[in-house]
């Protein structure tokens, strides 16, 4: 089934600022990372998602439901994580967590049951006896992951869920939510600013600049064909890449190192040993070289994609 | 030596397949917590220092009132006239009550949480002025059961009982209309701030400014005017209600009750109303 699904869909805030413009997507379950800066509409397009704003024109929907027409629906289906801090700070963790559970739906003993269970499973044990307003910045991130997923939606929504973390808290709150995404069995749709952290953990990514749709697409196809062997000689750098050259190979010298474009396949390798033992050069190192997400952007090697699906 | 048997099993995630009650389960579910959290219930001891200690208040006063009663062999005050002297409890506690219901969670910025669930801002509002109502009625309302229980047990027939009965029904009614009116307005102040403190100054101020101006206008007024002087004030309109049904109470209103109903509705209703608007423009 298809995650979320959108033709078109424009928000336009009464002020005259445009928040969204013409977005058409669809997203396949898994992890998926929505990214952009700051003001790129990321924000606005959530709040469509769960059905507190109306949309402008266009149609959305979300695990097959239409949140302006179903809203209550759609909401007992799907978790938010807030980008702010919006912890009452003079209630337990435990009773929070209880409490939201209860807001969306489960009864009594199940919503205590479920919020020790999600507390346990981001790592809070019997700290969720303690005031909140007692927590560090990491365990209150923590505390708003737990009342997200505590009713065992099937979309889990996360507003930049690292902020403020330090980097051993940002790889903590990664790696959860990558368990999360993967063993849990929860599809999530993971909103950040910083791409460099989130590719790390998703398996497609849609790009939002300026309310617009800069590309959305699987990981693996954004990186795999734009991949780059690198090769590294002791000496007679330029040999090789005439000896390449010779076999078809498009290579560029880049220093100390040869670059080669990876093939589809595996016979890229085979090519340049080949090459190497003819010439009896001295290999020091061949390496894969994972191409990184934000390399496609600034670039600028995104495709046109203007009144096109993608799928993802 | 004894062989370790236990074992901690991880037993992963699991998936929730029980029941998913409603909308209606989910204001419920709010309207409880928000009634605990009016009493502090379920929260430090901090929490619990000022809606009990209103409570003891009301409660102790009421006690020597029971004691003289019961030595008198007749009640020494009526319920409704106990209601207009203690209606500065009904303020005292909607300024600890509100701020702690409605103030706290636009502090904590806690809203987006309700609004991402099924619980639509009139839910909310809703929820939070039926806890308010509540809390406060009950908490005022303890004061009028204790004198009704001192006299009752006192009480020579069934039938002497029966009318004690009907006449603490109809004190307890006339605590819940003061209480009713009353909490709109402080439900409205306590949304226009996130401070605490604030609201409770807030609260306490609309009642310390609007029963003067009441008072003033009904000591030079005369005639209509004077029957008019109640509704400034919040408090002395539900006294007018009173007077309308009873004939009896701190303010004459003529033949005015209608226009005191009226004015009564509207203030509920356009509390509710600009809270709700009010929410409107809070983040989500």
């Amino acid at each position: 089934m298809t995650l979320i699904e959108t033709t078109a869909l424009t928000k336009r805030y009464p002020a005259g600022v445009v928040a969204l413009s013409d977005l058409t997507l669809a997203v396949q379950p898994g992890i998926v990372a929505l990214v952009g800066a700051n003001g790129a509409g990321k924000s606005t397009f959530i709040k469509i998602i769960l059905g507190l704003l109306p949309a402008t024109s266009g149609t959305v929907r979300v695990l097959g439901l239409d949140p302006a027409a179903e809203p209550d629906r759609v909401r007992s289906r799907v978790g938010y994580m807030p980008e702010h801090d919006c912890l009452p700070p003079e209630q337990s963790a435990a009773e929070l967590v209880t409490h939201l559970a209860r807001i969306s739906g489960l009864p009594r003993t199940a919503a205590r049951e479920r919020a020790s269970e999600t507390l346990r499973h981001v790592g809070l044990y019997e700290e969720r006896y303690r005031q909140i307003g007692g927590y560090s910045t990491g365990m209150k991130q923590r505390v708003k992951l737990a009342q997200a997923m505590v009713h065992d939606p099937d979309l889990l929504l996360l507003d930049e869920p690292t902020n403020g973390l330090d980097p051993a808290g940002r790889d903590a709150m990664l790696d959860l939510i990558h368990r999360i995404g993967t063993e849990f069995g929860i599809s999530i749709v993971v909103c950040s600013h910083l791409l460099g952290e989130i590719e790390r953990i998703c398996t497609s990514l849609i790009a939002i600049d300026g309310g617009k749709l800069l590309r959305a697409d699987t990981v693996a196809a954004m990186t795999t064909d734009r991949d780059v062997l690198l090769v590294e000689v002791d000496e007679g750098a330029d040999t090789l890449v005439a000896a390449l050259a010779e076999r078809g190979v498009a290579a560029r010298r880049d220093g100390h190192t040869v670059l080669v474009p990876a093939g589809a396949d595996e016979s890229t390798y085979d090519v340049i040993l080949d090459a190497v033992v003819a010439a009896g050069l001295p290999l020091h190192r061949l390496d894969r070289q994972r191409r990184r997400l934000s390399e496609l952007f600034t670039n600028n090697q995104a495709p046109e994609i203007k009144g096109s699906v993608l799928h993802v | 030596m004894s062989e370790q048997t236990s074992v901690i099993h991880d037993i992963g995630y699991q998936r929730y397949s029980g029941p998913r009650l409603g909308r209606g389960y989910a204001v419920r579910s709010l309207y409880e917590h928000s009634l605990r959290t009016a009493f502090g219930v379920g929260r430090g001891m901090k929490s619990k220092i000022f809606p009990w200690g209103v409570v003891g208040v009301a409660s102790l006063i009421t006690v020597i009132i029971a004691a003289v009663s019961s030595t008198a062999g007749q009640r020494v005050i009526s319920y409704v006239n106990l209601v207009d002297q203690m209606s500065v409890l009904i303020i005292i506690f909607l300024a600890v009550a509100a701020p702690e219901l409605i103030s706290r969670d636009l502090r904590a910025k806690v809203l987006p949480l309700y609004f991402a669930r099924p619980v639509g801002r009139f839910d909310y509002v809703g929820a939070k002025f039926a806890a308010l109502v509540a809390s406060t009625w009950m908490a005022v309302g303890l004061p009028l059961v204790i004198v009704f229980a001192a006299v009752a047990f006192d009480a020579d027939t069934v039938g002497d009982a029966w009318k004690e009965f009907t006449l603490l029904l109809g004190g307890l009614a006339y605590v819940l209309v003061l209480v009713l009116i009353n909490a709109a307005v402080a439900m409205l102040v306590a949304a226009c701030t996130g401070r605490r403190a604030f609201a409770a100054g807030g609260i306490v101020g609309v009642y310390l400014v609007t029963l003067p101006v009441s008072v003033v206008l009904s000591e030079i007024g005369t005639g209509a005017a004077q029957n008019l002087s109640g509704l400034p004030s919040p408090t002395m309109t539900g006294a007018g209600l009173r007077y309308w049904v009873t004939g009896d109470g701190p303010i004459d209103i003529g033949g005015f009750g209608w226009l005191y109903l009226l004015v009564s509705l509207v203030l509920v209703a356009g509390s509710i109303a600009v809270t709700h608007a009010r929410y409107r423009r809070v983040d989500s």
